[in-house]
């Protein structure tokens, strides 16, 4: 016992007390129930528990339980807390388990205390006693959260009347999810890593727990590590601290059967997008069955007719009209099946990707002018009305797949022709949109007044073998496949076909397309001064077109409307002195036509004023009239700048001779709207020959072989060429056999045309040979000039 | 089209004058032709045919070449591969080294000639 101590007569009494307790294991302490909690007196049990001899414990902490307990600020609240309510209730003391904290760690300790009513300098004493319930907390902890088997997490909280959790205990595997250590428990703030949605959930739970009642949901929360988990939340109310409800509650992880489920949803998504893709494919394979099935059919049926018909001329070889219908019927079938099988090929190619488009140099109005002459029979036996208007156009060199530009064109203008009625109106107009970066945006539009499309067709038009189902149509031949060919063809080329149609009134086909432009001839301003032409068509659109045209390259222009007008008009300019320069006529016109025109204008006006005939019929029917009727040279519409140009600056020059350095009779000569077909295999050379016979101002199509010029003759419609130039030498096919091959087509015009070999070779056998082979002449080569002109003459 | 390009052009043995009839007087258009002369492979494909010692090629070559050369009036040339291009369509390869020998000479004359006028 210490001597320091102030005795008093009750002192012994405390001592032997004291001594007693501290024989049980019992710390005793006396302390002033200041804000340090100071302790005034100890039994050595006290020091024993704490692990500080009574001199350290006094020079350490000097007897401040608050300096003891610095470092455990959250046990300290705790133990002030407890006196401070104690006192506010006016309770005699408190009692309180919590951990101490001990030299070497911390233990489990039991505090009572009892407030006495003694003071020491005005303030309070009270009296604790503290034993050791460590061992006790031990086994209670092992007993009730010794689960670390568990497959979960325990804990037990306190669930607070405001809706917070306290922690009060927890196992080591929640301790490990949560990255915390066990002193760390009191003040750990449980459930702060929840997301969202599961905030909300376990929100509406509280109420629940607040009730006691047990509790069973599923929150997501983050682990130590940020890793998402997802946990299935049990939790039961074990007791009650006052009107707060201890719950235990069991966590079990199931992240793992979570991911499952959400994998298992991934799954079923891409087996329903798998399905779906192989309904996609079986479609197509049965859209591709479909049209192997309708192609075969549509291929048998004219081979059908070409073997049946082929068999009936051989059992009637005798009976000339018999074999002649037959050998019709064969050409109509064969016709029919080329261009099937021609379709299916292209089809074949686009969808694989195999078409490819050439860069040819083309001229836009060239290109338009060819097309109008092959479909010219067409509208012909139609009896169609034909306008073409001629707009904007700047630049007529472009890049682009002559061929299969032609197709398209073709395929639309065709279209417009067979469904509509005879004597049906077509307007064709050419617009070339604007230009930049190098690229003409042009516009072909194909406007008809023939039968037009049901919407549901429409929709449909460009897909293969769509026909529409109309009992008016069914006679009119077709496989199907022209628009989705010519579709897909536009789209490659980066256009668009936009298609308006009303059935019963008539349909219009917008083609736009972007062609690459080339280099421009420039336009040369051919204008004299005083120099004025007349356009006479009674369409006022195309009037304008051809004028601002003219006034392009400098040509002074008036137009009128009918032949009557022209007549007066140029009459009067005439008696003025003031007469036009030249006169450009179209040939259809109601009222007085053109040819009638001609021959009123020539008694009008004389016979040196070029008339020139512009239109977009067959030439053929009306050369001869319009020839006697006094008319200089015919055009096919459109009338382009530069075929303007060139018509032009013949007459002009027929006024200049002495501008002449050489007497070349070739600009003399007047070939337009004659077309030859020029067959030379060196592509300088084809140049040349070209330029040079141009310049007459005859069309020239080429070919750069004989089978390819067998070819094109074959395909062509009749009297498309007018006489064939033919090189002998070529490879693939020579020039003889070409010309064997071209006479053997069963042709009207292939029989009477000139066909004119030309060679280096001017051997005489080369030339026997020539005429054998069905040759009408033979030119030598290099071109002689004079020797063309004659020939041109002659055969021309 | 300057005289000194005309002369130049005589001088590697070109008839200028018969040339130029042809392209109806056309300076510009005959001189358009002698740049794609130069421009064209038909002479290198024809040297190619003849290393190779292929008669049949060669012959096709030397032929087309005739060709050209006669629209453009190359005499020089064409003294060469007349004789040329008979010989290989016979299969007689035997002068062909001399021949090409020459016809490289006059040939790059002509094309010297023509470049450096462009």
């Amino acid at each position: 016992m210490d001597e320091h101590f102030s005795q008093s007569g009750t002192d012994l009494e405390y001592r032997l007390l004291v001594g007693l307790m501290g024989q049980m294991g019992v710390s005793v302490s006396k302390h002033l129930l200041d804000e340090h909690f100071t302790l005034l007196w100890a039994n050595d049990f006290y020091y024993d528990m704490i692990g500080y001899p009574k001199d350290d414990y006094e020079t350490l902490f000097h007897n401040r339980p608050d300096l003891y307990y610095k470092q455990y600020p959250e046990l300290w609240e705790a133990l002030g807390q407890k006196v401070y309510e104690a006192i506010e209730n006016k309770a005699n003391g408190y009692e309180l388990i919590t951990k101490m904290p001990v030299k070497g760690g911390m233990r489990w300790i039991k505090l009572n205390a009892t407030f006495t009513d003694q003071l020491q300098n005005g303030i309070p004493i009270s009296y604790t006693v503290m034993t050791d319930v460590e061992d006790i907390m031990q086994v209670r902890l092992e007993q009730t959260v010794a689960y670390d088997n568990l497959p979960g997490f325990v804990a037990k909280y306190k669930v607070k009347q405001d809706g917070r959790f306290i922690m009060i205990e927890a196992n080591d595997k929640y301790l490990d999810f949560a990255g915390i250590e066990k002193d760390m428990i009191s003040a750990f703030c449980p459930f702060s890593r929840l997301d969202d949605k599961s905030r909300s959930v376990l929100n509406e739970y509280i109420p629940l727990m607040q009730k006691g009642e047990s509790v069973h949901f599923v929150i997501r929360s983050k682990d130590k590590n940020g890793t998402d988990a997802w946990l299935q939340l049990n939790g039961e109310c074990i007791g009650w601290e006052g009107k707060e409800p201890v719950y235990l509650v069991v966590f079990i992880d199931i992240t793992d059967i979570t991911e499952q489920r959400e994998l298992q949803k991934k799954l079923e998504e891409q087996s329903e997008q798998l399905k779906e893709a192989l309904d996609f494919a079986e479609k197509a394979n049965q859209a591709k069955s479909d049209f192997l099935a309708r192609m075969s059919h549509d291929i048998r049926t004219p081979m059908n007719a070409i073997v049946g018909m082929t068999a009936i001329a051989g059992a009637h070889v005798d009976d000339k009209e018999r074999v002649l219908d037959c050998l019709n019927k064969i050409t109509g079938a064969s016709k029919l099946l080329l261009s099937l099988i021609n379709e299916v090929l292209d089809m074949s190619k686009i969808e694989s990707g195999r078409l490819k488009l050439s860069d040819d140099e083309l001229n836009i109005g060239e290109l338009l002018q060819d097309l109008i002459i092959m479909m010219q029979p067409e509208i012909r036996s139609k009896q169609h009305q034909l306008d073409i208007h001629l707009m904007g156009m700047q630049h007529e060199n472009v890049i682009g797949d002559m061929q299969r530009i032609k197709q398209v064109l073709m395929n639309i203008l065709s279209n417009a022709i067979k469904y509509t009625p005879d004597n049906g109106r077509i307007l064709i107009r050419i617009n070339e949109k604007s230009s930049r970066d190098g690229i003409g945006y042009y516009e072909f539009v194909f406007e008809d007044n023939g039968r037009g499309m049901k919407p549901e067709f429409l929709s449909r038009i460009c897909q293969p073998f769509e026909r529409a189902d109309d009992q008016d149509i069914a006679g009119i031949q077709g496989t199907g496949l022209g628009m989705s060919i010519s579709h897909k063809i536009v789209q490659m080329m980066g256009g668009d076909i936009l298609i308006e149609s009303e059935y019963g009134k008539g349909s219009r086909f917008t083609i736009n397309m972007p062609l690459r432009l080339r280099e421009q001839d420039v336009p040369e301003a051919i204008g004299v001064p005083g120099m004025s032409i007349l356009v006479v068509d009674d369409d006022r659109i195309a009037c304008q077109g051809t004028c601002n045209c003219l006034e392009e390259i400098g040509v002074r222009c008036d137009w009128v409307c009918s032949g009557e007008e022209a007549v007066e008009i140029a009459r009067e300019r005439s008696e003025k002195n003031n007469a036009y320069f030249a006169i450009i006529m179209d040939l259809k016109m109601p009222g007085l036509n053109g040819i009638e025109t001609t021959q009123l204008l020539r008694a009008a006006v004389g016979p040196d004023i070029p008339i020139i005939i512009l239109s977009a019929y067959d030439v053929e029917e009306y050369e001869s009239d319009a020839k006697k009727a006094g008319a200089n040279g015919f055009i096919t519409k459109p009338l382009f700048k530069s075929k303007l140009i060139q018509v032009l600056k013949r007459f002009i020059d027929k006024e200049n001779v002495r501008g002449h350095i050489t007497p070349t009779k070739l600009s003399d000569a007047d070939f337009s709207g004659k077309r030859i077909l020029l067959v030379e295999d060196n592509e300088l050379n084809l140049e040349i020959a070209v330029e040079i016979i141009g310049s007459t101002g005859v069309s020239i199509d080429t070919a750069v072989n004989g089978l390819e010029a067998v070819n094109k003759v074959s395909q062509s419609p009749e009297g498309f060429y007018q006489m064939i130039l033919m090189d002998v030498q070529m490879p693939v096919m020579d020039g003889y056999e070409a010309t064997r091959r071209i006479r053997a087509l069963g042709r009207a015009d292939v029989s009477g045309m000139p066909i004119i070999a030309m060679t280096a070779n001017a051997f005489s056998e080369d030339v026997t040979n020539a005429l054998e082979a069905g040759m009408n002449y033979h030119l030598a080569k290099p071109i002689d000039i004079i020797a063309l002109m004659a020939v041109l003459d002659k055969y021309l | 089209m300057e005289s000194v390009y005309k002369q130049q052009l005589l001088d590697a043995g070109t008839n200028v004058d018969k040339a130029l009839d042809r392209f109806m007087g056309s300076e510009a258009l005959y001189d358009k032709f002698l740049l794609k002369f130069i421009q064209d492979t038909c002479y290198k494909q024809l040297e190619e045919c003849i290393k190779t010692g292929n008669a049949t090629e060669a012959f096709m070559q030397a032929h087309t070449m005739k060709g050209i050369a006669g629209n453009l009036e190359f005499e020089s040339l064409l003294e060469v591969l007349v004789p040329m291009t008979e010989q290989l369509r016979r299969g007689d390869m035997t002068m062909i080294k001399e021949e090409q020998e020459e016809l490289k000479l006059r040939y790059e004359k002509l094309y010297a000639v023509i470049k450096e006028n462009h």
